[in-house]
């Protein structure tokens, strides 16, 4: 028997010029109708066993967080039919229902009575939810003295100690410090072996892939694709990434390279399809600098010269930054720093460290530079390109202008990563026979007599 | 229909006894909460407006009230009517922000939304009972504590359903329409004045005796007055009138939140 049985469901949000219109329609016999309707999601049909895991992929406003709603009993399907035979613990939003005057002691029992827990059966929870929640004495603290972090916590370790045939989960891995996510990935996979069947939506792609046995990709409210992670996940990334070549903006003059890239592993065709002078920076955090050049556009490129959105580890990725000087520069120099979704800085470089100074600017030039390379294997998740002009030598130099964060790049693993990053080995292992080992005299080295060696 | 209704109105709410248990003391709490006094300024409150009216009405005005009410202790006299108005009015008025104030529960969560509303009506019904305490210690200080107060037992409960039945119209209205505060607000301060609390309703000019007898909360504050005062019983006529209410308010109450509570996630 099927845990969740979903066949055709629909939504469609009435859209409605004013509240009253609503309560009109719903106290209506002779159903007229007063709103425009919406689809939010439209057709979706699917089934789930125990102990299976179903990621819900999907761009923003594609109807995943309504589905799930649906599924978690809190909406009701316009058409279509569900059926759930299970508890459901449901994660919409974190720490929905907690109440930030209480303490988290007695937020607990409010949230597990609403999920059916009589307090006795909660009290012997108790010590693991504080255990896994790690929030030490702040348990019989209010809610508000917590940390996000500690609030974050508490509602996870709640929603999964309760018992769930079925744990719904809408985004709230993305939230809270890398430790504890991963500690929330560890336990979604623990709760799956234990046969609780798990839905949830992310934009994390990485953890779909680690968790999700299957995966349905939502588009304007429909299944676009419904398979194996492993199928649907690829193709929801080369959709987005073609997605994205488009919308960077049309080149607005021509220039000339100023250094051959055939080296560069861009092909000179690919380097046709990128505009030569980039005029759009994705995204601003924190900018400073004396205002004598300006980086009008930032953007990272495929080896094909799409435009990306995400990269695998080890791909090559090419990040073109367009400077205007708006004033003369007498020793220009760009470059950029690449930092991880903690804000810490993982490496970075510039066109002079690298060894190509750039030619003096005068007011109005305008310089494209690229910085192509293998992207480093690190582990899943975002990274930022904080690009930079500056006025000087490596030691001594004036910013003209930094922009932090400008550029982000999802980096997909290829392989499992363990840590920050994964770094290319070769591996040899020799048996050793007992008995055969002999220290030389003075030197500190063994050798043995017939080595059998693997290599890697 | 409407009986599986009820059936699984029951059902659910027996189900749900500890998530109602845990939302009144929620409630009961969230009025005290970081105070230090906590749970004995529900004892405070009552006492000092005894105290107050004493002072008010006894010492300063020398209010002597209508030889035809009854009793001369104005006081006592007062408070037996404001008890059950300040229950009623309470729970209306607070019943009204129960679904649109817990939208994240709403939204976010699976929970019987009717029994948002029960739990503030039980959550006032404590403080009630508190105040009822007090006016029995003030009645066995002052006065005296009589049979009549069985009466009691059949006003309560109306008392609780009526004002159950106008929280579920009003909390469900709510939702909808974000007037329903505002004019209930306007509506309370009419009603109040227009209910013999703070006069009797012997005082009344004929021509408006019509709007005492057809006012449900008018009858309910007389039928306190007999519980507690031995004050003459409300007639006949006002009693159906009020029973009629009663029923109306509750129905209508029910079936409105029933039939608006599919569209509340939606809404808010």
């Amino acid at each position: 028997m099927s845990l969740v049985s979903a066949e055709q469901i629909s939504k469609c949000y009435r859209v409605y010029g004013s509240p009253s219109d609503h309560l009109k329609e719903l106290l209506s016999f002779t159903g007229k109708t007063h709103h425009s309707p919406f689809w939010a999601v439209r057709d979706v049909s699917f089934e789930l066993e125990r102990g299976c895991c179903l990621g819900i992929i999907g761009e923003n406003g594609s109807g995943k967080s309504t589905l799930l709603s649906i599924i978690a009993g809190v909406i009701r399907p316009t058409e279509g039919s569900l059926e759930v035979n299970g508890r459901i613990s449901a994660l919409l939003e974190l720490g929905s229902g907690f109440n930030l005057e209480f303490t988290g002691r007695e937020n607990i029992f409010l949230n597990a009575s609403i999920l059916g827990f009589s307090d006795s059966q909660t009290r012997e929870r108790i010590p693991s939810i504080e255990k896994f929640a790690e929030i030490g004495e702040f348990v019989d603290l209010p809610l508000k003295t917590y940390s996000t972090g500690m609030f974050v916590r508490l509602a996870f370790a709640v929603a999964i100690h309760l018992d769930p045939d079925i744990l719904i989960v809408d985004e709230a891995l993305s939230v809270g410090d890398i430790f504890f996510q991963q500690r929330c990935i560890r336990k979604i996979q623990q709760l799956k072996r234990e046969g609780v069947t798990i839905l949830f939506v992310s934009h994390d792609l990485a953890a779909v892939r680690s968790l999700a046995d299957r995966t349905i990709w939502m588009d304007h409210g429909e299944a676009r694709m419904d398979g194996p992670t492993d199928d649907v996940v690829p193709k929801y990334l080369a959709a987005m990434v073609s997605k994205g070549s488009r919308e960077v903006m049309e080149t607005e003059t021509v220039g000339q390279a100023l250094e051959s890239s055939s080296d560069l592993g861009v092909s000179p065709e690919a380097l046709n399809r990128i505009p030569d002078f980039l005029s759009e920076v994705p995204n601003i955090d924190h900018q400073y600098g004396n205002g004598k050049a300006k980086i009008c556009g930032i953007g990272a490129f495929s080896r094909e010269g799409h435009s990306l959105a995400s990269a695998v580890q080890g791909d090559l990725v090419c990040i073109r930054i367009s400077i205007e000087f708006l004033e003369p520069v007498a020793s220009p120099n760009v470059g950029f720093m690449l930092r991880n979704r903690l804000g810490e800085d993982v490496t970075g470089t510039n066109a002079l460290f690298e060894g190509m100074p750039l030619a003096a600017a005068r007011a109005g030039d305008r310089i494209s530079v690229d910085f192509t390379m293998d992207f480093p294997l690190l582990k899943a998740g975002f990274y930022y390109f904080s690009p930079a002009v500056a006025d000087g030598s490596l030691d001594q130099y004036d910013m003209c202008e930094w922009l932090d964060n400008a550029l982000a790049l999802e980096i997909v693993e290829s392989g499992t990563t363990y840590g920050q990053l994964r770094v290319p080995m070769r591996v040899r292992a020799t048996t050793v026979p007992q008995g055969e080992i002999h220290h030389k005299d003075t030197e500190k080295t063994f050798t043995t007599k017939t080595p059998r060696h693997q290599e890697d | 229909m409407g009986i599986t209704w009820i059936g699984s109105f029951l059902r659910n709410l027996t189900a749900n006894r500890n998530l109602l248990k845990n939302l009144i003391l929620r409630d009961l709490k969230q009025r005290y909460v970081g105070s230090v006094g906590g749970f004995i300024w529900s004892f405070v409150h009552p006492v000092v407006l005894l105290v107050c009216y004493t002072f008010v009405f006894s010492v300063v005005l020398r209010l002597r009230l209508d030889p035809r009410v009854g009793t001369e202790n104005f006081p006592l006299y007062l408070f037996c009517g404001i008890l059950p108005w300040f229950m009623f009015q309470d729970t209306v008025i607070r019943s009204c922000g129960a679904i649109t104030d817990n939208s994240a529960l709403i939204t976010k969560t699976v929970i019987p939304s009717e029994i948002l509303p029960i739990a503030i009506t039980l959550s006032n019904l404590v403080h009630h009972l508190i105040g009822l305490t007090i006016l029995l210690v003030a009645l066995l200080l002052f006065h005296s504590i009589h049979w009549s107060i069985l009466w009691l037992l059949l006003y309560l409960p109306i008392l609780i359903i009526f004002a159950q039945g106008l929280g579920w119209l009003v909390s469900s209205l709510n939702v909808f329409f974000r007037d329903t505060t505002q004019m209930l607000n306007v509506l309370m301060v009419f009603w109040f004045w227009f209910t013999p609390v703070f006069y009797p309703a012997e005082m009344v000019p004929d021509s408006f005796q019509t709007l005492i007898a057809v006012n449900p909360m008018a009858t309910l504050v007389s039928g306190y007055r007999t519980a507690f005062l031995q004050l003459s019983q409300p007639g006949p006529e006002q009693l159906l009138v009020l029973g009629g209410w009663t029923l109306a308010a509750f129905l209508v109450g029910a079936l409105l939140f029933r039939l608006s509570k599919p569209g509340f996630a939606d809404v808010l």
